[in-house]
C-alpha cells in the first residue's frame, strides 16, 4: 500500500494560491532527499555506486542542484539537458550522455564537458570518431532482445529501437579497443516504471555475466555497469514501492558470485533512475472550474493534459485527492477533465472521488516526474509554474509560469506589417 | 438485452472450520455451467454477503469469474448501504471482468428517494451494467416506481431484480420504465415472465440448475404449458427453500444431496429438525433426492 498524501494542508495550499495561481507543480525537498539517501544506502556495499538522475524526468536546475548535493550525477539525453547539467555544476564523468539518433553537435558538447558517452548503436562508433574523436572512456548500450521479457511502457526489447545486439556488442568493443579506447562501461535499460524488484536483479545478472564474457573474449576491463533506470513508483494506492534494500542486497549477492567470484576487477554499479527520484514527491495542484452532468458526470479543472499528459498518453493512473476532503467518502463517480479540445484530456475516467464543489483544490499525485517535463503548448496552453517546498517549510518558486509573451516570443509580429497577401 | 435466462444466486460454501471453501466453490461453478445457466450471481444474499469480509467478498467474485472464464455471465453482488463502499467493491470487481453488478437497496439506513437515485447512479457511473435489487423484506425500503422510472434513464442501469413478491409491480415497471426485469423468486418466475420479465435470479438452481433453466426457457419461448408443468413439479420445492431464512434451506438441501457441508456463519445457523424433515420429504417427492 502506498500512502497518497500531499505535504501541505488545504489551508496551506489556499494560502499558497494567493501568491501563485493554480495550476502549479509542487515538489517536496525533504521527500526527495530522504528517498535519495535510501537509494544510496541500499547500494552502499558498492563503493563506486552512483545514480545519474535522468534529467528528462524533471529538468529543473533547482531540483538538480538538490540531487547534486546528495551525490547524484546527471543522465542527459540532449544538448539542452547537457547545458542544464553544466549550469548546476554537474560535469565530467558525473554526466552520462545516453541518447539515440544523436546529432553530432550534441556529441561535441558531451565530449567538451567530459561526460561519459553511452553509444546507442555500432554505427555511432565511426560517426563519433569522425565528427568528434573518440574519448578515452566509452560505454555501449546493450539491447538483450528476446532474452529479456519486456515491459509495458518500453515494450519487448526486440521491438525497442535502443541499443546494440549481442553480436554487435562484441564487435563494437573490439573496434573500440583496436581504435585505442582504454576505459569501458556497459549499459542497458530495458524497463520503465517496473515495480518488480526481481526484474532489475535479473538485469544486473545479465550484465555481470556479459562483462565476464566480454572481458574474457576481448581482453578488456570494465569500470562500470549501468543497469539503467526504470524503477517504478506505486501510482495506485494499492501498489507497493520497489523494496530498495532487497534490491540492493539481491544485486550484491550476484556481484559477489559473478564478479568477485570470477576474480574480475571491481566494478562500479551505476543507475539512471528518474521517475523514482522525483515522481512521488511532486503534485499537480489545480482548481475545480466547472461541473457538468450530461451522459456522464464531469469535473473540469484549470489544469489540462498540457500540465500532465501521462493519463491521456498512456492511460496512466494518477491518484487524485481533494484538499480538505482527504477523509471524505469517495462516493462521486466522474471523469476529471482539462480544457484541451481533445477528448482524451482526462486525468481520470469513471473515478470515485469525494463530492466536489466548484472552487475546490484538487491534488493530482505522483506528478513529480514526467509531469511538467512532458508539458506542451498545444491549444496555446501556457506551461505552469514549479514550486518547491523547502525543508524549512518555506515555499519558493523554482520556475515561473509562462506568459503569453513567452509563448509568442518566436513570432515576429512586426513582420506582419510588410507581409503582403 | 443484457440479462436473460437463469442466474444462480450462488451459495458460498464453507468448510467445517468456517473458512470459504474455494475448491468447492469452483465445483459449484462447474455444476451450474453444466446445468446450462445463463449466469451466476456470486455474493448476493444467498452467498451470505453480510458475513464475508471485504477480502473474502472480492476473492469469491474473482474465483467464480475466473472459473467461469466467459462460459456464463457474472453479475457480482457488490451492493452496500454505504455508497462509497458499494463503489469501492464495484470498482474492485470490475477489474475481474464481470458482466454486471447486483445493487441491493441500501438496507437499514432507509434512504429517501433522492438518496436512492444518487446512490444507484453513482455506482452506475462506474460504467458497469447495474441490476437494481428491490427486496423490501430485507432492506426495509422499496424502490418506488417513480425512482425506478428515473433510474432507468441511466445508460448503465439495465435491469431490476424484483423480490417484492408482487407480479403487478412487474406489470407496472414494464408499462412505465425502459428497463429489463428479473424475477427474484423462483416461485414467481413464471408469472413474472408472462408480464415481461426476462428470467430469474434463482436460489433453486443451486441444486437443480437444468430444471430451472428448462422452466425459464419454456416460458421465454412462449411454451407456457410446458413451463407450467415444470413449475407445478417444483412449486413445493421453491416454497420449501424458504421454510427458513434463505440460504439456510438451500444449504441444507445441498448438504442432503452431498454437494456441500452444511456450514453457516453466525448469526445464520441450521434450521430445526422438523423443518429439515419437511424439506427432505419435499425434495424426495420432487425426485431431487
Amino acid at each position: 500500500m502506498a500512502e497518497k498524501k500531499c505535504p501541505l494542508s488545504k489551508e496551506q495550499l489556499e494560502a499558497l494560491t494567493e501568491r501563485f495561481p493554480t495550476p502549479f507543480h509542487l515538489y517536496d525537498e525533504n521527500g526527495i532527499r530522504e528517498n535519495a539517501r535510501r537509494l544510496k544506502a541500499a547500494f552502499a556495499w558498492n563503493p563506486g555506486f552512483k545514480e545519474y538522475f535522468a534529467v528528462k524526468a524533471a529538468p529543473n536546475p533547482y531540483l538538480m542542484k538538490i540531487l547534486k548535493s546528495e551525490g547524484f550525477g546527471s543522465d542527459c539525453s540532449s544538448y539542452p539537458e547537457l547545458l542544464l547539467s553544466e549550469k548546476v555544476g554537474v560535469v565530467g564523468e558525473n554526466i552520462i550522455f545516453t541518447s539515440n539518433d544523436t546529432p553530432a553537435h550534441e556529441y561535441v558538447k558531451a565530449k567538451e564537458l567530459g561526460a561519459i558517452i553511452n553509444l546507442d548503436d555500432i554505427s555511432h562508433i565511426e560517426y563519433l570518431e569522425q565528427q568528434v574523436g573518440l574519448p578515452e572512456l566509452i560505454c555501449c548500450r546493450y539491447n538483450p532482445g528476446p532474452l529479456k521479457g519486456g515491459n509495458a511502457i518500453i515494450g519487448h526489447p526486440e521491438e525497442a529501437k535502443y541499443g546494440f545486439t549481442r553480436e554487435q556488442l562484441f564487435e563494437g568493443y573490439r573496434m573500440l579497443r583496436d581504435k585505442g579506447v582504454k576505459r569501458f562501461g556497459l549499459h542497458t535499460m530495458v524497463a520503465s516504471n517496473e515495480l518488480h524488484g526481481e526484474y532489475f536483479i535479473e538485469t544486473a545478472h545479465l550484465l555481470f555475466e556479459l562483462v565476464g564474457e566480454l572481458s574474457d573474449e576481448l581482453g578488456i576491463e570494465f569500470e562500470f555497469v549501468n543497469i539503467g533506470g526504470g524503477i517504478g513508483i506505486p501510482y495506485r494506492p494499492e501498489d507497493d514501492a520497489v523494496d530498495l534494500e532487497a534490491l540492493g542486497e539481491g544485486i550484491r549477492a550476484l556481484y559477489e558470485e559473478l564478479i568477485v567470484g570470477r576474480g574480475l576487477k571491481p566494478l562500479d554499479l551505476r543507475m539512471e533512475c528518474g521517475r523514482m527520484v522525483t515522481g512521488p514527491y511532486g503534485w499537480l495542484v489545480s482548481r475545480v472550474l466547472h461541473k457538468k452532468n450530461t451522459y456522464k458526470q464531469y469535473v473540469g479543472l484549470d489544469a489540462c493534459m498540457a500540465n500532465l499528459m501521462r493519463p491521456a498518453l498512456y492511460g496512466a493512473y494518477h491518484h487524485i485527492t481533494v484538499a480538505g476532503k482527504e477523509s471524505a467518502p469517495c462516493d462521486f463517480v466522474c471523469d476529471v477533465t482539462g480544457s484541451l479540445c481533445e477528448n482524451n484530456d482526462k486525468f481520470a475516467i469513471d473515478r470515485a472521488i469525494p463530492q466536489v464543489q466548484i472552487g475546490d483544490l484538487v491534488v493530482i499525485h505522483d506528478a513529480g516526474a514526467h509531469g511538467h517535463a512532458m508539458g506542451f503548448n498545444y491549444n496555446a496552453k501556457l506551461r505552469s509554474a514549479e514550486l518547491l517546498l523547502r525543508e524549512s517549510g518555506e515555499v519558493i518558486q523554482i520556475r515561473r509560469a509562462e506568459t503569453v509573451d513567452d509563448h509568442f516570443a518566436t513570432l515576429d509580429f512586426d513582420g506582419l506589417k510588410t507581409f503582403l497577401v | 438485452m443484457y440479462f436473460s435466462g437463469v442466474y444462480t444466486a450462488l451459495i458460498t460454501p464453507f468448510s467445517a472450520d468456517g473458512a470459504v471453501d474455494f475448491q468447492k466453490l469452483e465445483e459449484l461453478v462447474e455444476f451450474n455451467i453444466a446445468g446450462g445457466v445463463a449466469g451466476i450471481v456470486p455474493v448476493g444474499t444467498t452467498g451470505e454477503s453480510p458475513t464475508l469480509n471485504a477480502k473474502e467478498h472480492l476473492d469469491v467474485i474473482r474465483v467464480v469469474t475466473e472459473r467461469a472464464a466467459g462460459r456464463c455471465k457474472i453479475i457480482a453482488g457488490t451492493g452496500a448501504n454505504s455508497t462509497a463502499e458499494a463503489i469501492e467493491l464495484t470498482q474492485a470487481a470490475k477489474a475481474f471482468g464481470i458482466d454486471g453488478t447486483l445493487q441491493v437497496t441500501p438496507y437499514y439506513n432507509k434512504p429517501n428517494n433522492m438518496g436512492l437515485i444518487r446512490h444507484f447512479s453513482a455506482v452506475a457511473d462506474l460504467g458497469i451494467p447495474v441490476v437494481l435489487y428491490n427486496v423490501p423484506g430485507r432492506s426495509a425500503r422499496e424502490i418506488p416506481l417513480e425512482v425506478v422510472e428515473e433510474l432507468a434513464k441511466h445508460p448503465n442501469i439495465v435491469s431490476i431484480k424484483e423480490a417484492a413478491g408482487s407480479v403487478t409491480r412487474v406489470t407496472e415497471i414494464k408499462k412505465r420504465c425502459d428497463i429489463e426485469v428479473l424475477s427474484g423468486d423462483d416461485s414467481l418466475a413464471l408469472p413474472m415472465i408472462r408480464e415481461g420479465a426476462l428470467g430469474v435470479i434463482s436460489v433453486a438452481s443451486n441444486i437443480i440448475p437444468a430444471e430451472v433453466v428448462a422452466l425459464v426457457q419454456a416460458a421465454l419461448s412462449g411454451d407456457f404449458k410446458q413451463a407450467q408443468a415444470l413449475h407445478d413439479r417444483y412449486a413445493k420445492t421453491f416454497d420449501d427453500l424458504f421454510i427458513d431464512t434463505n440460504p439456510i434451506p438451500i444449504k441444507a438441501a445441498m448438504a442432503m444431496k452431498g454437494m456441500i457441508e452444511e456450514v453457516y456463519r453466525l448469526p445464520m445457523c441450521s434450521t430445526t429438525d422438523e423443518k429439515k424433515a419437511a424439506l427432505r420429504a419435499t425434495l424426495e417427492a420432487a425426485g431431487i433426492l
